[in-house]
């Protein structure tokens, strides 16, 4: 790997400039070979992209994770298992675009999900008791049942009543037809 | 959290991961739905925003959803603990923490439901409060209220931040909810703002008023135009004898925005500010829609007050004012003054409903010359889409962002974008200008997101771009 592309890793960089010219390997014992040739992949892509400034940072209340590119959105196609070592990587190589990449991934993973298919999705144990979750529900309940769901149970409440309506219209006829037939 | 027989999973992320991926999800998403995953999640929530926050959210967006019905959806007081939304800015406190913001346009609230209001807002510390334009909710009584309130449930009257932090002062005239000369000693003795918003209808009287007492409390001064301001031209004076006395009125002040009224207003902009006065203030913001002021009075401005580290507003297709007095061979500007090191951040203008098609755009020529230290620049980007049968304008606007990326200091790594106007309106109507350009740099045609075409051209350049969303509830719904 050329030094352009190992430097798009602040460790790396880092660790470059402290060793100087050396053939000598450098370990990094938390990252498998397959996650680092993926890595890789992605930093000769972005090889000359400008690497983050501080001041990049500055605005996190508006962060965004819809603004993935075509190629990004086609290298991080994994599977979660290599998603998630593919973050632990950036974020022990510290390449803050890669990590950027993967915690925007998982979020659009989350997006619109209930906590029930997010715990599914990322196989997390429910450890709340169930009095605890109906606390937290009535809690947040203003936060959780969207409006459009409470709107949609409200259309079902309505289907079944006009339901009703229908069964004892109908129902009413059977009874007049039977009423005066009898 | 429990772990499972995959290799890797969500769980295996520390938690000081966990909190960035969190933190891309929508506010409702955030509060509502990561608080239910487990305990972990819950935690790495509450311990972001200290559990401040989770009923807000849901309760604008029924407020913009059902106006009618919003106080019966109002949860009890107790459950009123503070609001956090993101992406609306009335009042320009984007940074501020912990901040509510309730734009007037969601608002009245049914009467009655000021009891309410009122308990929650003493139940909080940082509030913004704009509710609404009628002044409904800002009686005079309001405040001294919600101070009562505070008072009784043990909580020091002097210790608590602001009850107001922003006071719209607009709200306090409508429906004569104060008295006009009484609105002085109401901001010092009861709102405490620490930022006073107006219109420039009222902006001179204001200005007169406030300089009546002493406002030690306000640190931010927004003097505010409104876009249906029909009186007569107004000046909003701001000599260095002015700004004396502006820094008797406002000791504490260290920020000055001012937004003149739309096209009748003018500003008495004179040169110099006194001497002790230019290490007073980190931020002088002056929006126009006119031609003025010309970059070379901003410039002007930021020599004399050297501690600046932002500044703005231009308008950038106000090309005229903004050509230098001649061009080297190269296209660089001559005759032009002596850049301002210390300017860091610039806010400005990118207007797409007027002029035609000009190139080359020099203005980012300017501001590289100018402000060559920049790191920042945030683009008010104007859209009308009812002026849908124009679509060249659309291109050449997208034209203009392409030329000011391609001039700014190479310093500038990030270019904040706020859409303003009828963005939805200009998808539906007048997209095939941007669509054009989207081809240009890359994107699909038929790719109807500004963002994306935006974020292209930034890309380009090697820059982030940053969407200031103005609509703030697209990422609610």
């Amino acid at each position: 790997v050329d030094k352009e592309v190992a430097d798009r890793s602040v460790l790396l960089k880092n660790m470059l400039e402290d060793v100087g010219e050396s053939d000598k390997p450098i370990p990094l014992p938390n990252v498998t070979g397959k996650v680092l040739k993926k890595v890789i992949t992605y930093c000769e892509h972005h090889r000359n992209d400008p690497l983050p400034q501080p001041d990049d940072d500055l605005d996190d209340t508006k962060r965004r994770s819809d603004d993935i590119d075509d190629w990004d959105a086609d290298f991080i196609k994994v599977d979660n298992d290599q998603l998630f070592e593919l973050i632990l990587a950036a974020n022990y190589m510290d390449i803050k675009p890669l990590l950027d990449l993967g915690c925007k991934t998982v979020a659009n993973m989350i997006k619109g999900k209930t906590p029930e298919q997010i715990r599914e999705m990322f196989n997390i144990e429910n450890d709340f008791t169930p009095e605890e979750e109906e606390q937290i529900r009535k809690e947040n309940e203003y936060v959780s049942l969207p409006l459009d769901d409470s709107m949609m149970l409200g259309g079902i409440a309505c289907l079944l009543y006009y339901s009703l309506c229908i069964a004892n219209q109908s129902g009413c006829q059977h009874y007049h037809r039977w009423a005066s037939e009898s | 959290m429990a772990s499972t027989a995959d290799p890797v999973g969500i769980h295996d992320l520390p938690r000081d991961l966990l909190l960035p991926i969190l933190s891309y999800l929508s506010p409702r998403h955030f509060y509502g739905t990561a608080t239910l995953v487990c305990r972990e999640w819950r935690s790495v929530v509450h311990a972001a925003f200290g559990g401040r926050v989770r009923v807000a959210v849901a309760c604008a967006f029924q407020i913009e959803k059902h106006p009618a019905d919003v106080d019966d959806r109002i949860p009890p007081e107790t459950k009123w603990e503070a609001l956090l939304m993101d992406r609306i800015d009335p009042l320009g406190l984007r940074r501020t923490p912990n901040r509510v913001y309730v734009l007037p346009r969601f608002a009245p609230l049914r009467r009655g439901s000021e009891d309410r209001v009122v308990g929650w807002v003493a139940g909080t510390a940082k509030v913004v409060f704009s509710l609404s334009e009628v002044g409904d909710l800002i009686r005079d009584g309001f405040a001294a209220t919600a101070r009562r309130r505070l008072e009784a449930s043990n909580r020091s009257a002097t210790g608590f931040e602001p009850l107001c932090a922003a006071a719209w002062l607009n709200s306090l005239l409508s429906d004569h909810v104060l008295e006009f000369r009484n609105i002085a000693s109401f901001l010092r003795a009861d709102a405490c703002p620490s930022l006073i918003v107006t219109s420039a209808d009222n902006a001179a009287e204001f200005w007169e008023l406030l300089k009546l007492e002493r406002q030690p409390s306000v640190r931010v001064l927004r003097l505010h135009a409104v876009s249906r301001w029909s009186g007569q031209p107004q000046s909003v004076p701001l000599s260095g004898e002015e700004l004396a006395r502006l820094r008797a009125s406002f000791p504490n002040a260290r920020t000055v925005v001012i937004y003149p009224s739309e096209k009748s207003a003018t500003i008495e902009f004179e040169e110099p500010f006194p001497t002790a006065d230019a290490e007073s203030f980190d931020h002088l913001e002056i929006r126009t829609s006119l031609l003025w002021p010309a970059p070379q009075d901003l410039l002007s401005t930021s020599h004399v007050l050297p501690f600046l580290s932002e500044i703005g507003t231009y308008q950038i297709s106000a090309e005229p004012a903004l050509v230098p007095t001649s061009h080297s061979h190269d296209g660089v500007p001559q005759g032009l003054p002596q850049p301002a090191l210390s300017i860091k951040v610039l806010h400005c203008w990118l207007d797409t409903r007027s002029m035609g098609y000009k190139a080359p755009n020099p203005y980012g020529t300017w501001i590289a010359h100018c402000f060559p230290n920049l790191v920042r620049v945030h683009i008010a980007l104007s859209l009308d889409g009812r002026d849908n049968s124009d679509t060249l304008i659309r291109a050449d606007t997208a034209e203009r962002f392409r030329q000011l990326l391609e001039r700014l200091p190479r310093g500038v790594r990030t270019v904040a974008v706020r859409p303003s106007g009828h963005l939805t309106g200009l998808v539906e109507a007048g997209w095939s200008g941007y669509a054009a350009l989207g081809r240009e740099a890359g994107v699909n045609g038929t790719e109807r997101s500004l963002r994306r075409v935006l974020a292209r051209l930034c890309a380009k350049e090697g820059r982030t771009l940053l969407v200031e969303e103005e609509e703030i509830f697209e990422h609610l719904s």
